[in-house]
């Protein structure tokens, strides 16, 4: 099911200060370069105070809102593995791919009466009841340790969206469009982060093709 | 700065007309002013409209002219006035709020022939996910009875906003642009246009005075003004028109919710079927149009955020009109009356009324139930004051002080807006009450002279205070009020992101140029009890409560200690907590009743509740504060933490910087006597 032509929806999930909003741009940016309309909304103020950071990032021919309407992604991007769940029962279509980082991090614990946080098993069984396309989950912060830069798990997110195809972008649009938003002494960085994403991902889909074909 | 240098900073800034970049809404309305050859701009920082002014105080070393923040939005306008007064073109941003703020000038500068253009760009939070209530800012065009642009894309907002200098100038008024949160923070692709060179100097004309009085005069000019300013606002052609004369069924929608309408529309392959009215001049309204829709429709949908400004004209027009068409919006109730226009709510109501349409395709009943029972079951991810937030220790220690002296029944704690407003909520629950910006002081001066049994306290920032909590101030000093007016004072206004006040001291060009010490405006309006720590210091703070609220007379306690966001940026000495598990009982008093984001709790077997806490070193930023909250001295701060931080930026031993946070953290040591008592209070 095709649900808006030619228009691209991706929801970005994530808590405070996880480079939601850098990330949002990079794709924004790659689109733009090839000469697509491109809207990003936000989450701010208020909300920003500890709470979920959520963008929206739709690019395509034409004239469009801002805002994706509901169970209307195309892919829902984690930074975080709660919120994805959070924005994916809100946007969530028979062929929305989800793409999650697995390191969660917990709201301010409240009274004891606040619900426990759901654990990766419970989140990834969720996604399974809500999900006709595919999702994929990893350990973007480990990569990320990998890499030693602990501040590039949001590209290492970006570069493993690619990676799953479920958007129009190419690894090298993306990498362009990183060279206009960052900042020349950590574009290098960025560059290598996206690439260790998109591997990650690219590597794990061929190794589930060859289980299928045995 | 060379243009070419401010290109390198940021594309905004570039003299490329032409060029296609990526920005924000906001960034469009302040290049639109650079474009137009502003020459002074101001306002009041205030979500969703601050980084307009942001962008223009970055401008404005670039291009050379002012721009600064106001102390409110009224003096912003003002100096708006004055500039105009001067031949120069203004600009003020501000929130809907702020509007308010700033109505009494704007309903009697409307009555002056004005000089240079002035543009007022109101942005409304539709919605209000950032303010205490909702308001549509188009009455107060009504009102004002001032002309009214709403741009409904980011290349709307740039040339709108430059256009609007030329009304301005034109006619002789003050023009409104009209933004919203979805356009103010819409990231999207722009055009740039050319920039003006301004080669006039503001001057102002003392030949001729500038006063609307004797009034009657006046505002007959201003009603010829606007009674002539359709054919003015005509001749730039902004209102959209697809005219489907075949069609009973039109939309009629404003501004940025036309972007809702054409999306609707194309979801259900209506777009080249059903007539849609695009309107940018919100006032004067452009009725000629909806009398063409009139003519050939049976229903009539209205679209349009906050009220129903847009439905009460396309209604009059139809009063006057021979046909009778129905009008279905939020006056009718057929739209949701508060709150955003959503493509869901439009297409609901256009399958409703369109015959044979295919409708929006959604999910499934059974994916939608799935959907409803996993929803439930998450557990919210509430707002919290930031790491290292001194509000944090200020309410903590407060609310061990009122404890102590079994102040918790009877008090009255009456809150401000800023950060400081979380305080309503968990775990702190102690305001009880918020409305306007400064209202906290009067409210609070009439409760404790009307109840005075009722011990009453008001809560309200620094930059809060500066902007409208002055006069309040001064009367509960004439007054003699007896409340205790406690100031947290975080040098910034910290809820916007953290942008300078009268007590940050910084002037408009970032130099240090001085700071206002709340203190001596307390001890100038006669408060006698004035007591002064730091926020971080919990057990000081804690018994200077406990002194002020014994004092039956004006008191003021502030609780200095710089926001932690502003803080971040500069060069830091970091610690870390550390939770020294063998001590931790798992009481849980710093998660339940402290709550910094960076504690977090996990399993233990070891404990009576089964659960100890430990700290996350990505998000503690080493302030020290939760040692005091922990009755069992368990947690500390980590001493090779700070050697390593202190090595590493060894290179700013100098900075001033360094030195006063240095200093602090020595001043803070664990206090003995304090934690005894925090553990009779718990
Ligand atoms: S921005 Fe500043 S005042 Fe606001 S919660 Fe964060 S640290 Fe506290
Ligand atoms: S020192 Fe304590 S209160 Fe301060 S940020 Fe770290 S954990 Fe939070």
């Amino acid at each position: 099911m095709v649900l808006q032509e030619k228009i691209t929806n991706i929801v970005i999930a994530g808590a405070g200060g996880q480079g939601n909003l850098f990330a949002s741009k990079v794709l924004a940016q790659a689109a733009m370069n090839k000469g697509l309309q491109v809207k990003i909304a936000e989450t701010y103020g208020v909300a920003m105070r500890g709470g979920s950071v959520h963008s929206q990032v739709r690019f395509g021919e034409g004239e469009f809102g801002p805002l994706i309407p509901t169970n209307g992604a195309d892919a829902i991007l984690g930074l975080e593995p709660l919120e994805a769940l959070r924005l994916a029962v809100d946007y969530v279509y028979p062929d929305t791919m989800i793409v999650t980082n697995t390191r969660a991090i917990a709201p301010v614990q409240g009274k004891a009466s606040a619900l426990p946080y759901p654990s990766l098993e419970t989140i990834a069984k969720h996604f399974q009841e809500i999900h006709a396309k595919d999702f994929f989950m990893l350990d973007a912060n480990a990569l990320a340790q990998d890499l030693n830069d602990p501040q590039s798990s949001n590209m290492i997110m970006v570069g493993a969206l690619i990676g799953s195809a479920a958007i129009p972008l190419s690894l090298d649009e993306i990498s362009t469009a990183v060279g206009v938003q960052s900042p020349a002494m950590v574009l290098q960085k960025n560059i290598v982060a996206l690439r260790k994403g998109f591997d990650f991902i690219q590597s794990r889909q061929q190794k589930e093709r060859s289980t299928e074909t045995c | 700065m060379s243009r070419e240098a401010a290109r390198q900073i940021k594309p905004i800034f570039s003299d490329a007309p032409g060029e296609r970049i990526l920005a924000m809404g906001n960034q469009a309305i302040a290049r639109g002013a650079i474009e137009a050859g502003v020459q002074l701009a101001s306002g009041y920082p205030g979500t969703p409209s601050t980084e307009i002014l942001e962008t223009l105080i970055a401008a404005s070393s670039i291009f050379g002219f002012q721009a600064f923040w106001g102390v409110n939005e009224k003096v912003a306008f003002d100096a708006a006035t004055g500039a105009s007064f001067s031949g120069a073109r203004s600009l003020v941003a501000v929130k809907h709020v702020g509007v308010n703020v700033l109505s009494d000038s704007l309903m009697q500068v409307n009555h002056i022939d004005i000089a240079g253009g002035l543009v007022l760009v109101a942005v409304d939070d539709v919605g209000g996910m950032s303010s205490n209530n909702e308001q549509d800012s188009r009455f107060y065009a009504a009102f004002a009875e001032i002309p009214c642009l709403e741009p409904a894309t980011l290349d709307e907002a740039r040339l709108m906003v430059k256009t609007a200098f030329d009304i301005s100038e034109n006619m002789g008024v003050p023009v409104m642009v009209r933004s919203v949160n979805r356009l103010s923070h819409l990231t999207a692709s722009m055009t740039l246009g050319e920039i003006a060179v301004v080669d006039k100097k503001p001057e102002f004309d003392s030949s001729r005075t500038w006063v609307g009085f004797p009034s009657l005069d006046p505002h007959r000019q201003l009603r010829e003004k606007i009674k002539h300013a359709g054919e003015i606002l005509n001749a730039y052609e902004f209102n959209q028109f697809d005219h489907h004369p075949e069609s009973s069924i039109a939309l009629i929608a404003g501004g940025f919710t036309v972007n809702y309408a054409v999306e609707a529309l194309k979801i259900l392959g209506q777009e080249n079927h059903v007539t849609l009215l695009g309107v940018r001049t919100s006032n004067p309204l452009p009725t000629e149009m909806f009398h063409k829709v009139i003519d050939h429709t049976e229903t009539i949908v209205v679209v349009e955020d906050v009220n129903w400004y847009l439905e009460s004209a396309v209604l009059a027009c139809v009063a006057q009109n021979a046909r009778n068409p129905k009008v279905i919006g939020r006056l009718s109730d057929d739209l949701p009356p508060v709150g955003e226009t959503t493509v869901e709510n439009l297409t609901r109501i256009l399958e409703k009324l369109i015959p044979d349409v295919m409708p929006r395709p959604g999910i499934d009943e059974k994916l939608a139930d799935t959907c409803n029972e996993i929803r439930v079951k998450l557990p919210r991810r509430g707002i919290n004051f930031c790491a290292g937030c001194p509000h944090r220790g200020s309410y903590y220690s407060l609310s061990k002080a009122i404890r102590s002296l079994d102040l918790e029944e009877k008090m009255a704690v009456i809150g401000d807006i800023g950060c400081y407003t979380l305080g309503i909520w968990e775990p702190f629950s102690l305001l009880k009450s918020m409305t306007s910006m400064g209202a906290s002081m009067g409210t609070a001066a009439a409760i404790s002279q009307l109840s005075p049994d009722q011990k009453t306290l008001a809560v309200i920032g620094d930059s809060t205070l500066f902007h409208a909590g002055q006069p309040g101030l001064l009367q509960i000093a004439l007054n003699q009020a007896p409340v205790t007016v406690v100031v947290t004072d975080n040098r910034v206004t910290a809820m916007t992101g953290a942008q300078a006040d009268a007590s940050t001291g910084l002037d408009l060009r970032g130099g240090i140029d001085h700071s206002v010490k709340i203190e001596d405006l307390a001890r100038a309006y006669g408060f006698k009890h004035i007591f002064v720590g730091d926020a971080y210091n919990i057990p000081q703070m804690f018994s200077l409560y406990r002194k002020a609220l014994a004092i039956d007379a004006p008191t003021m306690v502030i609780a200095r200690r710089e926001c932690a966001l502003a803080e971040q940026t500069a060069p830091l000495i970091q610690t870390k907590a550390k939770v020294r598990a063998n001590k931790c009982t798992g009481c849980m008093e710093c998660i339940d009743n402290f709550g910094c984001p960076a504690l977090q709790v996990r399993e233990s077997k070891s404990t009576g509740s089964g659960k100890k806490v430990f700290v996350d070193i990505n998000a503690c930023v080493g302030c020290g504060e939760c040692r005091y909250a922990c009755p069992d001295d368990a947690i500390t701060l980590d001493v090779s933490a700070l050697a390593k931080s202190i090595h590493e930026n060894r290179r700013h031993i100098f900075s001033a910087a360094f030195r006063t946070i240095a200093k602090n953290y020595w001043k803070i040591k664990p206090a003995w006597s304090f934690k005894k008592k925090l553990r009779t209070l718990l």
